[in-house]
């Protein structure tokens, strides 16, 4: 039989729920925490494997079964989780120094919602420091690798969430988006990744970078299975003011119907062009082929300032990350270096627990909040937000979705970027815009390259689409025939 | 905008990290490629706009103002704390008032 862990989740959850299935949450634990423990030596996916809580949780789930009770949707489904969420009784440590030896008292509303429902929280995965970055090479703990090729990064920030399912480590995992840190790595990793609506998942226990831009999203092999975890941690929360309900509107239904008469947007601004991969611009060409040839129709299109999307999200970002990163200051948890005096400690503690990423954009963001400078850059840089906010309002007034990369290029290899930090924020020039905006964005597989390397399809829908789009992406899978493939590592633990 | 080295102490200053020479040598030229690029924020012509647009928090969805539950401190906060008294309920720093 082949391994549970590969069954769609809906299906998956469905037998551990069923006390007539002998599939009981206990063996699919027993096989993720198996396949973990064989290929994660190499690919580096997770900082920590929980599993005497995970078998204890299914040990539990199963208890309950047996018992008559009904669970939820992802009953037995192991979930991994980006470390920079907070699950009660184990280290949190954004992948930082500053934060070793932290452990989190509670869980964050998301995974609050996903044990509810059934999930198993199987262990917190790699990431850049603090999520900044695009690689999963700005760890303080080590680099994560990419399942199609080793010697290549999965991509980030979420990087080690998206390895860890793209390995078939795990169903289901929770990453987060500040600027294209779940939809890249899924990109890279030939998976789904979903950005969340700005509002629409509760922000409470996730570690804040950016909190005007920062998302929770989840990531499955199919759009179904994302969907599924979409679907249960979304949702107002009264400890984040800025989550709220979105009922489906008809934006969404429009997403989720038939692809005949479909209104394609194509925008001039996301189109790869000559700086990137042919084979990715082969990639997205065939996809709108494939929309064209079921009854949709493209609409030409140009968003101007999303031409300025990285430097205002190089301003706007780096500036709340310097003031929500002010509070890692050695005094009430973290790393502590002393000094006879507070100022001292603080600087001293900050500069041993920072790694170099986390510091540039902390500088950046202080710099372009400063006395002097404000004006020119972070008033400047917020005013062209609301514009583009604009821009995007008239855009889907024209489209009903806008399709393009979601990367300029496949995975690159691991060092390739890691010395050039301009090079390496270049890397989300496709994503950056709608963290921005605001608005829902899925990244789904779009095939390979003839090197083997996967390559993604960004679907961006208005405000609230979010299930819309995550129907369209399983639409598109039927159309093109373009799904997950596990690569030939995931092949060797059954 | 030409980054200096004066400019990257002052901005470490601010934002309490205490920089090696090294670090600041070599943080110098990043900088300036960086906000070479971001400086375009000044070029780009935004066109009328609505910044209230952009509040992220609507007044109209605060909750009420209702005293709740918090963290236990001796289990959860104090656990985290890098050095805390010999009760384990204060954290301790380092002398900030003269005698």
């Amino acid at each position: 039989m082949a391994s549970p862990l590969d069954l769609p989740v809906a299906e998956l959850a469905a037998c551990v729920a069923d006390p007539r299935d002998p599939l009981r949450a206990a063996d699919v634990v027993d096989a993720s925490l198996r396949r973990i423990a064989a290929l994660d030596g190499r690919l580096h996916a997770f900082l920590h494997v929980d599993d005497a809580g995970a078998r204890r949780a299914a040990a539990d789930l199963d208890d309950r079964v047996a018992r008559g009770e009904a669970v939820g949707p992802l009953a037995g489904v192991p979930l991994a989780v980006k470390d920079n969420l907070a699950v009660a009784g184990l280290p949190l440590t954004c992948a930082s120094k500053v934060l070793g030896g932290y452990v989190a008292p509670r869980d964050a509303t998301v995974i609050a919602r996903a044990k509810a429902a059934g999930a198993i929280v199987v262990g917190k995965t790699n990431l850049d420091e603090f999520a900044m970055g695009s690689s999963t090479e700005n760890s303080a703990f080590g680099a994560s690798r990419n399942p199609y090729d080793l010697a290549r990064v999965p991509g980030g920030s979420s990087g080690g969430s998206a390895a860890a399912v793209a390995a078939g480590l795990v169903p289901l995992a929770l990453g987060s988006e500040t600027g294209g840190s779940v939809r890249q790595p899924a990109s890279l990793c030939g998976i789904v990744g979903h950005k969340p609506t700005y509002g629409r998942v509760s922000r409470n226990g996730l570690v804040a970078f950016a909190s005007s831009l920062d998302q929770v999203g989840p990531f499955g092999r199919s759009a179904e299975d994302t969907a599924a975890l979409q679907r249960v941690i979304e949702g107002a929360d009264p400890l984040d003011a800025t989550s709220r309900a979105f009922p489906d509107g008809p934006a969404a239904a429009r997403l989720a119907g038939d692809l005949a008469g479909l209104r394609v947007g194509v925008v001039e601004e996301l189109e790869v062009g000559a700086t990137g991969d042919p084979e990715v611009v082969a990639a997205v060409e065939r996809v709108r082929a494939a929309l064209v040839a079921r009854g949709a129709t493209l609409v030409r299109l140009s968003v101007p300032l999303m031409k300025a999307g990285i430097p205002v999200y190089y301003v706007v970002a780096p500036a709340e990350c310097s003031s929500n990163l002010a509070r890692f200051d050695g005094i009430r948890y973290g790393a502590r270096v002393d000094a006879p005096e507070l100022d001292a400690l603080y600087a001293r503690s900050r500069d041993a627990g920072f790694g170099a990423e986390v510091k540039r954009r902390i500088l950046l963001g202080t710099f372009a909040l400063s006395a002097g400078y404000a004006d020119a850059f972070y008033k400047r840089a917020m005013s062209l937000r609301g514009a583009l906010r604009e821009q995007m309002t008239a855009a889907f007034a024209r489209c009903d979705v806008l399709v393009s990369a979601t990367s300029p290029f496949p995975a690159f290899r691991a060092g390739e970027k890691a010395g050039d930090p301009l090079a390496m924020y270049l890397c989300d020039v496709l994503t950056v815009t709608a963290n921005l905006a605001g608005g829902p964005a899925v990244s789904v597989p779009a095939g390979r390259t003839r090197a083997g390397l996967p390559v993604g399809v960004q679907l961006w829908g208005p405000d609230g689409s979010d299930l819309g789009l995550l129907a369209l992406g399983a639409t598109l899978r039927g159309a093109t025939g373009l799904a997950y493939e596990a690569p030939a590592l995931a092949r060797e633990v059954p | 905008m030409h980054v200096t080295d004066a400019l990257v102490r002052q901005v470490a200053k601010l934002a309490r990290i205490e920089l090696s020479d090294a670090e600041v040598a070599a943080m110098v030229p990043q900088l300036d490629r960086i906000l070479g690029h971001v400086e375009a924020v000044g070029s780009v012509d935004a066109g009328a706009h609505d910044p209230a647009a952009l509040d992220p928090v609507p007044s109209a969805t605060l909750r009420p103002d209702v005293e709740a539950p918090s963290l236990d401190r001796a289990k959860d906060v104090m656990r985290n704390a890098p050095e805390k008294d010999t009760m384990g309920v204060f954290f301790l720093v380092p002398k900030v008032l003269e005698d």
